[in-house]
Formats: structure tokens, C-alpha cells, sequence
């Protein structure tokens, strides 16, 4: 017991044994304070720092940690592709549990080679592979003790307390305050305007103009009424599909898909005018606050 | 066509569909008790869903008894398949589902056969229909499709090569965990039940598509790259023999310079330059790339590469519909049940057979013969005989043929 309070309070970094015991103490605070977005910043944090150490293991260990750890089929490869050694190999359905968040282009998989359902890696990639692993396992919710000692119990307030803190600066869902219309990215408004020529839309196209209406504050009414321009419009049909939508019954609320969904589902239009924009409310919340700036000056 | 006409083909077709139901068995999908069946009417247009079968004689006595036009199941599994909200069902995983239509493929034989009509003002014509009627401007205009043996051995082809290139040879699907069925009207659906895919999130099933379709492909991760040695630049690029996109890249690049002619050169100068100077070399540059070596011809720089690459993808990369794959909830057409456009069965295909099947052939389930008032229909195949093209007027026609007209709207019941 005491050494699980002294891994807590002096989390000193040559001492292994505390190091040792420092994360389960840690995830137990964690878990205890059960916030979300605490246990996603631990979650990064740890992914981070194991992807470090992963960095100084042989492939052997690599290879042993990803099968008996996260269960992840996978193995040597030792092939040599362009010139270059990929000492592993990986299922791509495991790829894709853990890779398909990663957005830069190198990690898509049409940018890999896949050859019988593995694909090749290098040491560099299987490491990010596995601490991105790291970070899901730690990401999933874990039952609380049910008791929990005084001492780590202060502990627990006080990190609450800073969270509490911390996530106000994040908060990011939903964009408040006035609708500028100026500031819709153009996939929207190519999206709008079909719908004011009362040409038909597609049911991903429908789903990503009312979710992304809805995120920036337009009332369900409407959006209903928008959509009342196309010719096939049943009012209640549309009404609760907005309302399902917004999360009405199922406390769910959605929000529109990123861009590279997007493109797949060709709702996209240019790349180049959004600039780095990696969703539509995300350009959306960058021209609003633009477009106020300047109307304010 | 008159109502009454409508319901009297329709009373006719559904006692067909109910003599069938009758007399066959349809094959219930893998689970069947964690799937959620959906059916469509004749003369309705809504879809009644959220239904469950926890067994095989339940689903055929519903469909013996109600008959109906069409019907479909979910290749996602779920704990409670009847629930009327999605997120009462509990999502369980679902199947790797792939759509090849021939709607989305661009084939000649469109222009001839396909046709759209103003709901407006009555104009028609032939091909893809456009954005707004050339002669009122209104925008409700219909589309008659039709399915013919062009498009569909396009789409067949389509099918061949994502099964033998892409789901075989890349991803490693075994021949067991793959099956293959024929829609019953314009294309084929390929069900990929493997357990280690099946709880795969939209987002892994998007990049699956992408990587079939080459949709965000970078040739520079796939080794074409300007390399530097000592003082010069040197192009490198894939071999025709890698695996994967490298090969298929490589492939895909000698073939599209073989075809490649003044027509498809873009204006830029610089570009038309280089690319002139490499077609008036073509097989040479074939020869050499099919050797590994990129820089056959002195002038062309990767950015030249790089454009004939992208040109490379789309002629090599799959041909399937997006929302299929990654839609997670979506119903797909139960196999052995009919099509309610065509009258033909969903039919499942064992692989071995994949060349020789025949959807004119082996997709009919109706024997004997009708008289029929045909409208107007372009020239078709059934079994080994040729039909049409007719235009108002009496035909006696084998009844599977019959129906496929009457299914289409373009035939009406003496």
C-alpha cells in the first residue's frame, strides 16, 4: 500500500520499481474520476511514451507484445520491396483497427503494399501500429473499484477538479452564436443550391447537409422547411429523419463526416480552396470567425 | 401505361412470384436469426423492415403468403434484428459486402438502350438522362434502364477482376469465405463473410473501398520517385511484378502509354511535348518500363510519370459502388428470392462457374409461354434466343422474357 501511495506521490524516473507501479496507480485515478476526456489525454500520453520504448525492443519482443498483448495477427516478413527491408507483416484488418485514424496520406492503405492479406512494414510503423493499440486499450472504460483509499481519493478530486478546467478550453462540439452563411464551406452550398433547383439528393448528401446544418445552430424547423423544395418532400418522413438526426430520442447527435469521407462519397468539390481543412464545421468555425473579424472592423 | 393495365400486370406477376415461392426454397443467409429483413410490395412504394426469421420455414411462409416484389436482408448482425430503432438493435458487425453495377460503368451500349422521359412536358431520348429537359428545362425526368448483355459482361468483367485481383490476390480472402450472386438486374453483390472482418467500423471499410478504387493513391508509395545520384536525377519506379498496387501500377502505366494517343494529351505545352515525344517511342518505353527502368526517354520528368499514373489508376482500380462497402446497416438483396424489376432470380454463383454464368440463362425461373402487348423494347436476349426490338405490337414470347417485360413497364397482359 505504501509503495502505491509513494508511486503516486514522488513519481521519480531512475527508480523502476516506482516507475513500475506509478501507471497502475495512475489508471486507477483514471478510472476513478471516469471522465472521458481525462482518459483520452492519459490514453495519447501513454501511447506516446510506449511508442518511444517499443523504439529499443528486437522484433521478437515486437512481434510477442503485439500477438499476446492486443491479440493482433501478425508476424515476420522480411521482404525486401524497392529496395527496402520490411522486417514485418500485418493482417490488414488489424492494420485498419489501428491505422485507419491516421491521416496522412502515407498511412492510407491504397498507399501500401498488401499482397494476401498482409501488409508490409517497417520497424518505425509497426511501433506507431502498436502504441496506437496501447492507446485503444487504455481508452476503454474500466469499472471503478468500489472502494477507493483516502489518500488517492484527494488525489482524484484534485485531478477532476483540473479537468473540469482544461476541457472547457477544448470544448469544440457544437459552433454557437449567429449563422454566417458567407462562411459555409463549398460543399455545403453546392449542396443547398442543388436543393433550392429541386434536384433530388443522394441520402449521404441529405445526412451531411442536415447534421451540418444542425451542428452550427439552425432550428430543426428550418431545415425541414429546406428540404421542402424537393420534389419527392414528405414532411413527416423528413422531419423525423432531422430529428433522428439531431438526436431528439436517441440523445445522439450526429455531425457531419470529415472531408476524406467526403471525397470518398464524392460530396467534395476543391481541395485546394479549404486549405488544411480536415472537416466541414472546421472550415465553417475558421471563415465564421473571419468573416466576424472583418465585419467588425 | 393505364392503372388498370398496371394492377393486371401486377396481380400476374405476383402469382408468378407466389407459384415460385411456393415450389422453392430460398436459401436463408449465414445467422439468419441475427439479420433484418426487409420486403417491398407490388403497388406499393414503401419498404416494410425491421422484421426477423429465427427460422428458415418462418421466412418462406412469409414469403409464400405475402409475395413479396422484392426483398432484402441486412449484412449487418444484431442482437435484436426487429427493433424498430437502429440503436435498439445492438450492431453486432456486419459482412464485407461489395455492389459492381453496371449503372456505373460507362459502356457504348447505353446510348442505344437507355432512355429518360420528361415527366413534365413527355420529351425523350436516348443515353444517360440529362440534368433538366433540353426542350421544358423542368428536372423530373425518369429513367428507363435497361439491362443488356453488354453491360452486364462489363460488369462481370468488373467482378472477376475484384475477386481474382483485389480480394484474392491482395487481401487474401479464401475462396470458402467469398460468395458470389448476381443482383438480378444490373450487376453483382460479392458477400465476404470472414469473422476477422466483420467488426470493421465504416471507416476500415472506406479505406478498403479506397484502396480498390485507388482513391487517394500516391504513386511516390509506391516507388516512382525521383531519385538522386551523385549530380543526376534518376527516375525510379515499381516493377511489373511487385505485389499489390506497385505491380498492378506498373501494369497499369504501360498499358495506359500503349493506349494512349494525341486525343487524350492535355493542352498544357509542356506536358504535350514530352508526352508526343514518348507515344512516337511507345513500344520502346513499353519494353523498358516492363524492365524496371523509368527513364527511357530523355525529357520525361516524374511529373510526367505521375500524370500518366493517375490516368493508370482509374483504368486499373475497381469499379464498385462506395456506399455498399461501407455503409455497416444497409439491407442487400436476399439471394434466391426474385427481382421485381426483371423477374429473374438473385442468384448465387459458385466461383468455378464465374466465366460461364449466364444471367439470361441462369437467373430465369418461369417456363411456358404469353402472349404480350409489347410498347416498345430494344432487342434482347433469353436462353438461346434473340427477341425484338418490338414497337407496339402482339408477341408471343417464352414466359420469363414476357415477365421481364411486363416487369419493366414497357409490355402490358392481352
Amino acid at each position: 500500500m505504501s509503495a502505491l501511495e509513494n508511486g503516486v506521490v514522488s513519481p521519480s524516473l531512475d527508480d523502476p520499481e516506482v516507475e513500475f507501479l506509478s501507471f497502475p496507480v495512475a489508471r486507477l485515478i483514471v478510472e476513478i474520476v471516469g471522465d472521458a476526456f481525462l482518459r483520452h489525454r492519459f490514453a495519447v500520453a501513454e501511447a506516446k511514451r510506449s511508442q518511444s520504448l517499443f523504439k529499443d525492443e528486437d522484433e521478437d519482443t515486437l512481434i510477442s507484445i503485439a500477438t499476446h498483448t492486443f491479440g493482433i495477427n501478425c508476424g515476420f516478413a522480411k521482404r525486401d520491396i524497392g529496395g527496402r527491408r520490411y522486417p514485418f507483416r500485418i493482417h490488414f484488418a488489424d492494420y485498419l483497427r489501428y491505422a485507419s485514424g491516421f491521416h496522412d496520406p502515407y498511412w492510407k492503405l491504397v498507399n501500401r503494399v498488401l499482397s494476401r492479406g498482409y501488409v508490409f512494414l517497417v520497424k518505425e510503423d509497426f511501433t506507431r501500429i502498436l502504441a496506437s493499440a496501447v492507446e485503444r486499450r487504455l481508452s476503454e472504460p474500466r469499472e471503478p473499484p468500489l472502494k477507493v483509499p483516502s489518500e488517492i481519493k484527494q488525489i482524484v478530486d484534485e485531478v477532476a477538479f483540473r479537468v473540469v478546467a482544461k476541457r472547457e478550453k477544448y470544448a469544440f462540439d457544437k459552433v454557437e452564436g449567429e449563422v454566417v452563411e458567407e462562411a459555409f464551406p463549398p460543399c455545403i452550398t453546392a449542396l443547398i443550391s442543388a436543393l433550392q433547383r429541386s434536384q433530388p439528393l443522394s441520402h449521404s448528401a441529405r445526412f451531411t447537409l442536415t447534421s451540418f446544418l444542425l451542428n452550427i445552430g439552425y432550428p430543426i424547423e428550418k431545415v425541414v422547411s429546406l428540404f421542402s423544395e424537393v420534389p419527392d418532400f414528405k414532411e413527416d418522413l423528413t422531419r423525423y429523419q432531422v430529428e433522428h438526426i439531431a438526436g431528439i430520442k436517441s440523445g445522439t447527435r450526429y455531425t457531419p463526416p470529415k472531408c476524406e469521407t467526403m471525397r470518398t462519397y464524392g460530396l467534395c468539390l476543391s481541395r485546394e480552396e479549404c486549405g488544411n481543412v480536415k472537416h466541414p464545421l472546421e472550415y465553417y468555425r475558421r471563415h465564421r470567425r473571419r468573416h466576424l473579424k472583418e465585419a467588425e472592423s | 401505361m393505364s392503372l388498370d393495365r398496371q394492377v393486371k400486370n401486377e396481380v400476374y406477376i405476383k402469382n408468378l412470384f407466389r407459384r415460385y415461392y411456393q415450389e422453392n426454397r430460398v436459401e436463408p443467409p449465414y445467422s439468419m436469426e441475427k439479420r433484418e429483413f426487409g420486403f417491398m410490395f407490388f403497388g406499393a412504394q414503401t419498404m416494410m423492415r425491421h422484421l426477423s426469421f429465427s427460422e428458415p420455414e418462418s421466412l418462406q411462409k412469409f414469403l409464400a403468403s405475402r409475395v413479396p416484389s422484392n426483398a432484402f436482408y441486412s449484412a449487418a448482425y444484431y442482437t435484436r434484428p426487429d427493433a424498430a430503432r437502429m440503436d435498439e438493435k445492438v450492431w453486432e458487425g456486419c459482412d464485407l459486402i461489395f455492389d459492381i453495377d453496371a449503372d456505373h460503368l460507362e459502356t457504348p451500349c447505353k446510348a442505344v438502350h437507355d432512355k429518360w422521359i420528361c415527366q413534365h412536358c413527355g420529351q425523350s431520348g436516348a443515353g444517360e438522362k440529362p440534368e433538366k429537359c433540353p426542350l421544358c428545362g423542368e428536372q423530373s425526368i425518369e429513367e428507363r434502364t435497361w439491362l443488356c448483355e453488354v453491360c452486364l459482361e462489363a460488369a462481370k468483367n468488373e467482378l472477376i477482376k475484384l475477386i481474382e485481383d483485389f480480394l484474392m490476390a491482395d487481401f487474401g480472402i479464401g475462396t470458402d469465405e467469398l460468395r458470389v450472386v448476381f443482383s438480378g438486374h444490373r450487376g453483382y453483390h460479392v458477400h465476404v463473410t470472414t469473422k476477422a472482418l466483420l467488426d470493421l467500423d465504416q471507416n476500415a471499410r472506406r479505406e478498403i473501398v479506397d484502396y480498390i478504387k485507388g482513391v487517394g493513391l500516391e504513386p511516390r508509395y509506391h516507388g516512382l520517385i525521383e531519385a538522386r545520384e551523385g549530380r543526376s536525377k534518376i527516375l525510379k519506379g515499381p516493377r511489373t511484378d511487385e505485389d499489390g498496387w506497385r505491380g498492378r501500377l506498373a501494369r497499369g502505366v504501360i498499358k495506359t502509354v500503349l493506349l494512349m494517343d494525341e486525343r487524350n494529351i492535355p493542352q498544357e505545352r509542356k506536358m504535350r511535348n514530352a508526352l508526343r515525344g514518348l507515344l512516337r517511342d511507345k513500344d520502346r518505353v513499353a519494353d523498358s518500363l516492363r524492365a524496371g527502368v523509368w527513364d527511357p526517354v530523355r525529357g520525361i520528368g516524374i511529373d510526367i510519370w505521375e500524370y500518366i499514373a493517375k490516368l493508370a489508376v482509374e483504368k486499373v482500380g475497381g469499379r464498385i459502388d462506395e456506399p455498399v462497402t461501407a455503409d455497416v446497416r444497409r439491407l442487400i438483396r436476399l439471394p434466391t428470392s426474385l427481382h421485381g424489376k426483371t423477374g429473374f432470380k438473385v442468384c448465387p454463383i459458385q466461383l468455378g462457374e464465374l466465366s460461364s454464368f449466364d444471367p439470361f440463362k441462369h437467373a430465369l425461373v418461369f417456363k411456358g409461354e404469353v402472349t404480350v402487348h409489347v410498347d416498345e423494347s430494344p432487342k434482347f436476349r433469353v436462353g438461346e434466343e434473340e427477341f425484338g426490338p418490338f414497337k407496339d405490337e402482339d408477341v408471343e414470347l417464352p414466359l420469363s422474357a414476357a415477365v421481364l417485360l411486363l416487369c419493366k413497364g414497357v409490355a402490358y397482359l392481352k
